[in-house]
């Protein structure tokens, strides 16, 4: 069964996904990907979220990830 | 063969020299991000090698979801931590240069536009508000006299009249239920506005997008002061006291200023 902490997480993937996709400066680089659907790459998630992982770590209110938690997670740390 | 520059931000280099700029481990895992100065700019950079970052490698990765997503959430991870210290300009993800020189000349002829959205994004963070509405949602304000009269009428029809005029009554009330909802969500979009800097109304997401069993119904940002932050969520909490059973009012953030940090001129003509 889907917790609300699920839910509310899965809204923060997308938003990420929407920000750094879709949205942010352009600035005319060498290379630069162009993702067409983006509504495709959110449904794609959507089949990874349910089949992948359990996420708790975002407050069932939606309010900000953890950022210390999503780095662990991410594997993005600070050297 | 020599590496490549990915670039996920700027900010301001008095910013950027006034403390110290954390490192990270990069986008590409065997790179370090680092800062590169170019007059009143640093971007903060990560040498990415050609086997993974190249046009046709990315061509190949951005295929698969997985890689999309890990990559995807280490630009924004890196961006959200510099946003809680400084000034910065989120770059769309995957922002190549082929070496420090190519983006030297590309950051110099956007200086401008840089200049004035450092200034324009100073002191200030970006917020998302969604409304989602669920099946107990009923707008209170139908006419309840006007249904009955309609109901009333319909009932002297011949049956076969009948069958048509109830479905274009129903047809008509799901109408009318859709610009109440409509309505009263541009009501929270309106009310959020004076507490912010710049506003924008996106799409709302589709359920099967969303996985969600209630409808999205507003999907705004607003880029608000930091210093004005405390009255704009005030008017959250007074909002949602005030929403209809069923209608529930989400906030996330703060994020770097991903929605109002474009150019206002020019971002599309500069060539390759």
């Amino acid at each position: 069964m889907e917790t609300e902490a699920l839910k509310s997480r899965d809204i923060s993937l997308l938003d990420i996904l929407d920000a750094v996709l879709d949205k942010g400066v352009v600035i005319r680089g060498d290379i630069m990907i162009s993702i067409s659907g983006i509504d495709l790459v959110y449904l794609d998630l959507r089949v990874l979220l349910s089949s992948v992982e359990k996420l708790n770590d975002v407050s069932p209110t939606g309010r900000p990830i953890n950022p210390q938690a999503m780095r662990k997670k991410e594997g993005l740390t600070n050297r | 063969m020599s590496q490549l520059i990915y670039l996920y931000g700027l900010i301001p280099e008095k910013e950027g020299s006034s403390q110290p700029v954390p490192s990270f481990q990069g986008i590409d895992p065997n790179y370090e991000t680092r800062c590169l100065t170019y007059g009143t700019t640093t971007a903060i950079i990560c040498s990415v090698g050609r086997d993974a970052f190249s046009k046709e490698a990315l061509e190949q990765h951005t295929k698969n979801i997985n890689w999309v997503k890990e990559k995807a959430f280490h630009h924004h991870q890196l961006l959200n931590h510099l946003h809680s210290q400084f000034t910065v300009l989120p770059l769309k993800f995957a922002t190549i240069f082929e070496n420090e020189e190519r983006l030297y000349d590309t950051i110099t002829a956007f200086e401008n536009d840089i200049n004035a959205s450092f200034q324009l994004l100073n002191g200030k963070e970006e917020w998302s508000i969604k409304l989602y509405v669920d099946s107990a949602f009923q707008p209170d304000h139908l006419n309840d006299e006007e249904i009955t009269r309609e109901w009333n009428e319909i009932k002297q029809l011949s049956p076969g009249k009948q069958f048509f005029a109830k479905k274009q009554l129903e047809n008509k009330r799901k109408d009318q239920q859709k610009s109440l909802l409509s309505e009263r969500c541009q009501n929270v979009y309106e009310r959020l506005r004076p507490f912010s800097f710049d506003s924008q109304q996106k799409e709302n997401w589709k359920q099967d997008v969303t996985g969600r069993n209630e409808k999205m119904a507003l999907n705004a940002v607003y880029l608000i002061n930091k210093q004005d932050k405390d009255y704009f969520f005030q008017e959250v909490d007074s909002l949602k006291e005030t929403l209809s059973q069923g209608v529930s009012l989400e906030v996330t953030g703060p994020w770097p200023a991903y929605h109002f940090s474009q150019f206002k001129q020019r971002s599309e003509s500069f060539g390759n």
